[in-house]
This record gives structure tokens, C-alpha cells and sequence, in this order.
């Protein structure tokens, strides 16, 4: 008889892996059920560009292989995952997402992937993505040559971007984890929309070979799961030094929890007004609810706020001056006019415009957000902020969204972390906190470079009180 | 990228953003007859970026000594 894989679909890293080790299936048998899953349901979510099912097949007779030797390898053997498909995969089409990419082919993998195969994890296909990441400042939920990424709470809702497939496949359990990448929000927006956990290395811990640049400055990859741990698990297999990655850190990751100070010991900064003022009414009882728990766990609590600088700003103008450049030949030639967005199109031509001094400038004043930013966890460990502050937005309207109604409010807080976080090139860690109107909510905590390990143990922490990250989305067969 | 720039404006930041949209539309223009919506699109693009650059120059810079500019984390 078959195997009932429903609850598998769901199981963490951990879970699966010990099922095969087991013999409760064959890393075959498992595989073939992951692209069969992800085939018939991806494509309601637009989740998936391209399945590797032949690929992936062959790689799990050899992990069978490996198992009846009893040759283990770590949690990943015979995990299936997917990537976002700005990763490339040796002889396969990788798109950016964009329709004038459509057959790009590269003769490599990316670093990434093939430190995952390393290990024995099976790569199960490539996963939708905003065209370009979004660069060019998207506003549609539609661009993408796979079309707008659909939420599997509701798919009347947007997915998040960029990595749109990669936050929506691991919500409704087509791969066990995804790989994503961030330039400003990709990781952190479709993980909380879609109600799964996301990881943002510190820039320079995970090799970009092999992936789509946007801004050299700015672009990390990272994992997103369905909890810290597994995070934990994927990021230390990226992880690492490589010397053809000019912004590698040369540093590796290891999660040791045991070596994390204890709650008691820890300083969280938090800024109440986000709470109570910048989220949206409905998504505060639950973000109150975190906090509550967040503290019920013991660590000291201390309430600060950003410093005062012009972050969107900020990171605008540095993906304009890098992504200007990087994608020049592509936007002087005029493909750029094939991409799905007339607001991208527009950005990424207005970029050939942008002065120099104006990027540099921008670079100049990064260094002093970098200040602000180490100044702030002077006092603090970590900091803790809702990671979205409204709930997934609608997929067929603009995103940009009417202006804010109500009150404004009474401080700036801790809003603009996102941008902020990225330009200080800092970890953040996205964990499901709770629903409103059946939608996923997101808390997430901002770490010191380097400081994944405390950011993944206070995760799973949070995850132990609590059973969000378990939720399944409404999917029928 | 996560999200446009004005949705983060817009949502993330906010309020600032909406002032921030609005201080770029009243930015003195030389009037430009019956363009096209790819034009007013490039237009607007570069608005916002010459806004962003206007927003950034108002961070007071240290005199400089920086030995390079250059990004780590």
C-alpha cells in the first residue's frame, strides 16, 4: 500500500528525516509525492516556474543508496526543497521571473544549491518570484512572467514578494523548505503573509554565486521554513566562506542554542507605538498576544525606537545606482519593456538617470544608519517588531494601497526596520504569530550581524509556547 | 526587493510617506503636452528618485575622513 504522506507534507526537517532513516518510506517514494504535490496544487498559488521531477527522482534513488549503507549525511538527506528561480540550476531554464529571461540557461549551480545537494537535500523545483526581485519598484502583485503570487490562506490575497513561490510552497506543504533571497522584505513579507518562518542571514554569511544580483550591497539568501529550527538546519549548510562572493563575510553558522545566554540574561527592544499605533487594528490583538508570550518567556524587555533617518529613501537609491548598472545592457536594449509591470519598466529605466553623487551619497549616509543601528543594541540583544504591520494585501489591486487612514502615530518606533535592517546588512528571523480575518500575522526579531544563533534559539522559544508555525492553509486536493 | 518603495512608504512607513509622495508631486515641473502613460511613468520614476536623493541630502554628513566607501556588515 502507498504511503499517507498528508501529514508529511507538513513535518519538519527533523520529522522526515528520521522517517527515512527509519525505512517508513524510500527517499523515492517521498520525493515522487513532494513533485506530484507540487505539480497539481503549485500552480493555483502560481507558486511554481519550473518542476525538476526527473532531476530530483535520480537524485533520491542515490540518497536510498546512501541510506541502505546506512551512509547518513545530516537532517537534509532527502529533504525536498524548492528555490527561488533566481538560483541557478546547471542546464535548466533560470527566469529571474522575467519574460525576457525565459531561456536562460547556466552551465553551474549556484553556490547555494549545490551545498544543499551536498548534503543530500533534493531539489524538487524552481519557485515563482517577482521578475527582477522587483527592483525597478514594483506596485502589482502580477509581476511575474508566472503571474501574481497567490496566498494559500486566500488566494485572493498576494503571496508577498519577492520570493512569492517560496513563501506559498512552504505554507501549503509542496516542499519542506524553500530557499529565498532579500534585497529589502523578500524573506520577511511573503513568510508572514503566508504564515511560515523566515531567516535573513546577515549579508555576507550565504554565498550569492550563482544567483540573480540586484544590488551587491544589499542582496542576501536565506531559508524559509516552517520553523526556526529548520531554519536553523538549512542556514548552516549555506552558510559559509566563499572566495568568489567579493561581500562574503568568511564566516559559517552553527546553531548552538546551549550556547546562547539565557532569557534572563537577554535584553529585547520593542517600541509599543508599533503595537498599538503603526499596526493595523486588526492584527494588534494577535501581535499583543506575541508580545505577552515573548515576555511570559523571561527575557528582559526595553522599549526604544529607531533612529531618525530617510531608510526607503535610502535603500531606493542604492538599488537604483547598483541595480542601474547591473541590469543596464538589459534596459538600454530595450527588452526591458517585456517585463509584466509598467511601474518596473519605468523604474529601471529612471535608474540610467541617477547621479553618481546621489548613490555614493546615499552609501556615505548608510555608514551613519550603521552607527545609529550599533548604538541601538548597545542596550539590547534583539529587537522585536511586527514583522509586517498589515495583513497580506489584496492580489488584484495596486499595492501601494490607498493612504493611511486614522491618526497618525505619536512616534516613529521601530517602523522602517525593514529598510533599516537591510542597510545595516542585519539577521532577522520572521516566526507566525497569530490570524486575523483567517490570514497569517508575523512577528520577528532583528539581530546583531552574526547573531542567527540567539535569533533562531529565542524562535524556537517563541514556537515551544506557541503552535501557529503548525497551522495548516485550507488546501483541497 | 520586498515590496515598491511606496509600499513601504505607504504602509510601512506611512504617514511620512504620504508627505514624502506629495513633497515629490510639488516639485516644479516644466509642463509636458499629451505624454504617454509609459512617459508619465518614467516621469514619475524619476521623480521619486530625484525626491529620495532630496531627502537623503537633508542627513548632515560628517566632515569627511572616511578612508573609502564601502559596505560590510
Amino acid at each position: 500500500m502507498a504511503a499517507d504522506f498528508s501529514d508529511v507534507f507538513f513535518s519538519s526537517i527533523t520529522e522526515i528525516n528520521a522517517k527515512l532513516r527509519a525505512k517508513e518510506f524510500s527517499c523515492v517514494e517521498l520525493t515522487r509525492a513532494f513533485c506530484d504535490r507540487l505539480q497539481k496544487i503549485g500552480p493555483r498559488y502560481n507558486a511554481l516556474a519550473l518542476s525538476l521531477e526527473k532531476d530530483a527522482v535520480k537524485q533520491a534513488h542515490d540518497v536510498d543508496d546512501e541510506l541502505h549503507r546506512d551512509r547518513t549525511r545530516g537532517p537534509l538527506q532527502g529533504i525536498p526543497f524548492g528555490a527561488k528561480d533566481l538560483l541557478a540550476v546547471k542546464g535548466r531554464p533560470t527566469t529571474w521571473g522575467a519574460k525576457p529571461f525565459a531561456n536562460q540557461v547556466f552551465d553551474e549551480d549556484a553556490v547555494v544549491i549545490d551545498r544543499l545537494k551536498g548534503t543530500g537535500a533534493i531539489l524538487v523545483g524552481k519557485l515563482a518570484m517577482v521578475e527582477l526581485a522587483g527592483g525597478g519598484d514594483y506596485n502589482i502583485a502580477g509581476a511575474s512572467m508566472t503571474g501574481p503570487g497567490l496566498n494559500p490562506w486566500d488566494t485572493s490575497r498576494w503571496s508577498g514578494g519577492s520570493s512569492s513561490g517560496s513563501g506559498a510552497a512552504v505554507a501549503a506543504g509542496l516542499v519542506t523548505f524553500a530557499l529565498g533571497s532579500e534585497t529589502s522584505g523578500s524573506i520577511i513579507t511573503p513568510a508572514a503573509y503566508c504564515g511560515v518562518t523566515g531567516l535573513r542571514p546577515t549579508y555576507g554569511l550565504v554565498s550569492r554565486r550563482g544567483a540573480m544580483a540586484l544590488s551587491w550591497t544589499l542582496d542576501k539568501i536565506g531559508p524559509i521554513c516552517r520553523s526556526a529550527e529548520d531554519c536553523a538546519h538549512v542556514l548552516h549548510v549555506i552558510a559559509g566562506s566563499d572566495h568568489e562572493d567579493p561581500g562574503s563575510a568568511g564566516r559559517s553558522f552553527s546553531y548552538n542554542p546551549q550556547f546562547v545566554r539565557k532569557p534572563a540574561e537577554t535584553t529585547i527592544g520593542y517600541a509599543p507605538v508599533d503595537f498599538n499605533e503603526w499596526a493595523d487594528p486588526a492584527i494588534r490583538p494577535a501581535l499583543q498576544e506575541a508580545l505577552g508570550v515573548v515576555k511570559s518567556l523571561g527575557f528582559q524587555m526595553k522599549e526604544v525606537a529607531l533612529p531618525d533617518f530617510p531608510y526607503g529613501a535610502l535603500v531606493g537609491l542604492i538599488i537604483a545606482g547598483e541595480a542601474g548598472s547591473i541590469f543596464e545592457d538589459f534596459i538600454r536594449s530595450g527588452q526591458v519593456d517585456q517585463l509584466a509591470d509598467p511601474t518596473q519598466i519605468a523604474g529601471l529605466k529612471a535608474m540610467l538617470d541617477l547621479p553618481s553623487v546621489d548613490y555614493l551619497r546615499a552609501m556615505r549616509v548608510r555608514s551613519l544608519v550603521q552607527e545609529g543601528l550599533r548604538d541601538l543594541f548597545i542596550d539590547c540583544d534583539m529587537l522585536l517588531v511586527p514583522a509586517r504591520m498589515e495583513l497580506a494585501p489584496s492580489a488584484s489591486e495596486p499595492l501601494d494601497g490607498p493612504p493611511r487612514s486614522g491618526p497618525a502615530p505619536s512616534s516613529r518606533g521601530m517602523s522602517g526596520i525593514i529598510p533599516a535592517g537591510n542597510l545595516a546588512g542585519l539577521p532577522a528571523i520572521s516566526l507566525p504569530c497569530g490570524f486575523a480575518n483567517g490570514l497569517p500575522i508575523g512577528i520577528s526579531l532583528v539581530g546583531r550581524p552574526f547573531y542567527e544563533n540567539q535569533l533562531v534559539t529565542a524562535g524556537a522559544a517563541f514556537q515551544k509556547q506557541t503552535d501557529w508555525h503548525k497551522r495548516r492553509p485550507p488546501i483541497t486536493a | 526587493m520586498g515590496i515598491n518603495r511606496r509600499t513601504v512608504i505607504g504602509i510601512g512607513i506611512g504617514i511620512a510617506g504620504a508627505v514624502e509622495i506629495r513633497e515629490i508631486k510639488a516639485e516644479p515641473q516644466q509642463p509636458i503636452p499629451a505624454q504617454s502613460g509609459a512617459d508619465a511613468a518614467l516621469q514619475s520614476a524619476r521623480n521619486q528618485l530625484r525626491g529620495e536623493a532630496q531627502r537623503i541630502a537633508s542627513v548632515k554628513l560628517p566632515a569627511t575622513t572616511e578612508p573609502a566607501v564601502h559596505f560590510h556588515a
